[in-house]
């Protein structure tokens, strides 16, 4: 159980975040608030420090200097608090081949401490929801692309997590799996968890995310609703022409 | 030598591209520099002293030919078992053929070309050992010995269409996925077997000199038809090359058909369902047995690289005699090589790292589960062992369950602190990866097992044995790859 939180906690908080790889700045000091329940749209060219970021609030990184905050708790001197609150889902599935569907579900259930008939029920209600409840018992060695990718966000969302962390989550998606797995982060959304959300569509983050932040060079230099983004821009500016203006300055 | 000796796209050119490729695939730089010294220096000077040693022999040693017979034997299994790993990884690796046979090349070419690179890798290192011997022979006199090389080549083009067959028989009868567990067991019996038998000298002595005085008379025919060709007997010589013709027609008949019908990957499923409840240690304990479980090619390859340390734990048993102590040695040695197999997998092998780590679970936990999980397994074998042990010397089984647990300890220490993060089908080039680690392992599973000797035997000298590993492991333990932050 989650203590009740006052409504100004933000699902994440970065403060002056620094992460070096061999002397470079990869992350330059970001500060960076989410507020909780919204869809926030982490964007950036490729090396822009999005994956770095994240990876750092998920604990998969340590930071040089800064400090994280999830929904009040600080990740980086009580992680396992953290990360209870948390799910990552990155840009490559991390599946065991040999384990199937329902193992899989079952095995991070069992990791996230849920209890198993909760788990079971979950994990019956979400491969049913991504096309995958006839391959629950198909070991994953199997899986196609986008079957790998429906599952490790099946596998993200079994502990019901109050913060999503995704990157590139519709990558290896037909066209109707992207639109249930949008439609199901909207779900979530509805239902009070937070999502953060990284992509190289910009169509995405322009229908789905609440406020969209632009990062470059590891440091944040644009952020706001999408309104906010374009005005003084001109009529017809899109976020492409924000991004490329921004991205590329 | 590069692949511009050769028109682009030639049958030459792309059977060096294959051999180059998969050469670079067994092991780093370094390694293959140690491979190049050990395979190309050492059969250089060994082949002409023993040319040497030989040149009084006649052209054609009539006495010798049964124990020729039987060495070609055993060159030709181990040949049959390399070619069969490389018709496997044919079927498995299709990628690269693909890009072939999208090329504006005759597809005929790409799987010929697939194929004469088996035959060449299967052949190369067996022509490498024998040549010197050979040539040196040529230039004492015996210039019919010249045709060792062609017999060598002939017996790899043999074998390699023996495991052709062998492969698309085993496809029918038991299907992809069986058919490949059932090479690896028969690969495991048979390495199991030669390594047994080629320790039958030590554990063994009369049994095998009765063996080797049976070996003195020549076989009947058709059995010493290599042998013979070996020396350049006429006829034979024909015959075999003749029958490696047909293998070399048949092989690239079985490929083409082979890999046109490449069978889709296998839908596995699973009639019960693991489930993953209770503490970390237990959800963690289980996913790593589960995934072992599943994986009887891995568990055969464990087996494979036990079966490895048969010479030197025979070593342990020289004179033939087997004591309580001596065994209870050999428990420590197995049952910290096994621990280190395991550790590599559940640790340097974990297939989803990120997600453990994202996990609301202390690493020190996670930790603690995955050795647990690495040192069950061998305790429990070594456990068996104590039940013998313990029939004769008590207190030697008493000594092996700590020692081995220390050896496990020790192995899975090295694993964790050097080895960087590797996938589970890298298994069987583990030991390939790093020559320095993979001997440290080895001096320190020696030390222990040694130590478990000296300690039974009431010797001081136990302090070195125990000491050396010690400090072993405090070199790693400075050297040690950090965990990234």
């Amino acid at each position: 159980m989650h203590a009740i939180l006052p409504p100004e906690v933000p699902a994440l908080e970065i403060r002056a975040l620094y992460k070096g790889f061999a002397g470079v700045a990869a992350v330059d000091g970001l500060d960076l608030a989410v507020a909780a329940g919204e869809i926030y749209a982490l964007l950036g060219p490729n090396g822009a420090g999005k994956t770095t970021t994240l990876r750092m609030v998920t604990g998969l990184a340590r930071p040089d200097a800064g400090a994280i905050q999830v929904f009040g708790v600080d990740a980086l001197a009580d992680p396992i608090a953290a990360k209870q609150m948390l799910a990552w889902l990155p840009d490559e599935p991390l599946l065991y081949d040999k384990l199937t569907a329902a193992e899989y579900l079952a095995f991070i259930a069992g990791l996230w401490r849920v209890p198993a008939e909760l788990a079971a029920s979950r994990a019956e209600a979400l491969l049913g929801r991504l096309g995958l409840a006839d391959k629950r018992d198909v070991r994953c060695e199997g899986f196609s692309r986008g079957m790998k990718q429906k599952l490790a966000l099946a596998g993200a969302l079994i502990h019901a997590p109050r913060l999503l962390i995704l990157d590139e989550p519709l990558t290896g998606l037909d066209a109707a799996s992207a639109r249930v797995v949008k439609d199901m982060l909207i779900e979530i959304v509805a239902g009070g968890a937070t999502v953060i959300i990284t992509t190289h569509i910009l169509e995405v983050a322009e229908r789905m995310a609440s406020r969209i932040g632009i990062i470059r060079a590891g440091r944040l230099v644009a952020q706001g609703t999408m309104a906010e983004l374009v005005a003084g821009r001109g009529a017809g500016t899109t976020l492409e022409d924000v991004f490329l203006a921004l991205a590329a300055a | 030598m590069t692949a511009l000796a050769f028109p682009a796209a030639s049958l030459p050119w792309l059977v060096w591209q294959d051999v180059k490729l998969k050469a670079r695939g067994q092991a780093g730089q370094r390694a293959r520099l140690v491979l190049v010294l050990v395979l190309a220096v050492l059969p250089l000077v060994g082949g002409v002293v023993l040319a040497m040693r030989h040149r009084s022999a006649p052209m054609l040693p009539v006495a010798a030919l049964g124990q020729v017979a039987a060495g070609l034997a055993g060159m030709a299994l181990v040949m049959l078992s390399s070619a069969y790993a490389h018709v496997l990884r044919m079927g498995r690796d299709r990628a690269e053929l693909e890009l072939l046979l999208t090329a504006p090349i005759p597809a005929a070419r790409a799987i010929t070309a697939r194929i004469a690179s088996i035959h060449a890798l299967v052949a190369l290192p067996f022509l490498m050992l024998t040549t010197p011997y050979f040539l040196a022979s040529l230039l004492l006199g015996h210039w019919r010995w010249l045709a060792g090389p062609l017999v060598v080549a002939a017996i790899a083009v043999l074998a390699t269409a023996g495991a052709l067959i062998i492969a698309a028989g085993l496809d029918r009868l038991l299907g992809p996925a069986r058919a490949r567990l059932a090479a690896q067991l028969v690969g495991v019996v048979l390495g199991a077997g030669m390594f047994v038998l080629g320790q039958t000298p030590n554990f063994a002595p009369r049994w095998f000199a009765a063996r080797l005085a049976a070996l003195d008379q020549p076989p009947p025919w058709p059995l010493d038809v290599p042998a013979r060709a070996l020396f350049g007997d006429g006829l034979p010589l024909i015959l075999l090359l003749a029958l490696a013709v047909l293998a070399v027609r048949a092989a690239a008949a079985l490929a083409a058909s082979r890999l046109e019908a490449a069978p889709a990957p296998d839908a596995q499923t699973t009639g019960r369902t693991a489930h993953f409840g209770g503490s970390t240690m237990a959800v963690m304990f289980r996913k790593e047995w589960r995934l072992l479980a599943r994986d009887p090619e891995l568990v055969a390859q464990i087996g494979q690289q036990l079966v490895f340390m048969v010479p030197v734990v025979a070593l342990l048993f020289t004179g033939g005699q087997i004591t309580a102590a001596r065994l209870a040695a050999a428990g420590v040695f197995v049952g910290g090589a096994l621990a280190s197999s395991l550790a590599w997998l559940v640790i340097a092998a974990e297939d989803a790292p990120d997600l453990i780590a994202s996990a609301p679970v202390a690493r020190r936990q996670v930790l603690i589960a995955k050795l647990g999980a690495a040192l069950a397994p061998p305790l429990l074998l070594v456990l068996l062992l104590a039940g013998v042990v313990v029939v004769r010397q008590p207190l030697a089984a008493l000594l092996m369950l700590p020692m081995a647990l220390a050896a496990g300890l020790c192995t899975a220490a090295m694993q964790l602190w050097t080895r960087p993060p590797a996938r589970r089908s890298a298994f069987r080039q583990r030991y390939r990866s790093s020559l320095l680690m993979t001997l440290g392992e080895f001096l320190v599973l020696g030390c222990l097992a040694l130590a478990t000797n000296l300690m039974l035997a009431g010797s001081l000298w136990v302090l070195a044995a125990l000491a050396l590993p010690l400090l072993l492991l405090a070199g790693v333990w400075r050297f040690r790859i950090r965990p990234p932050a």
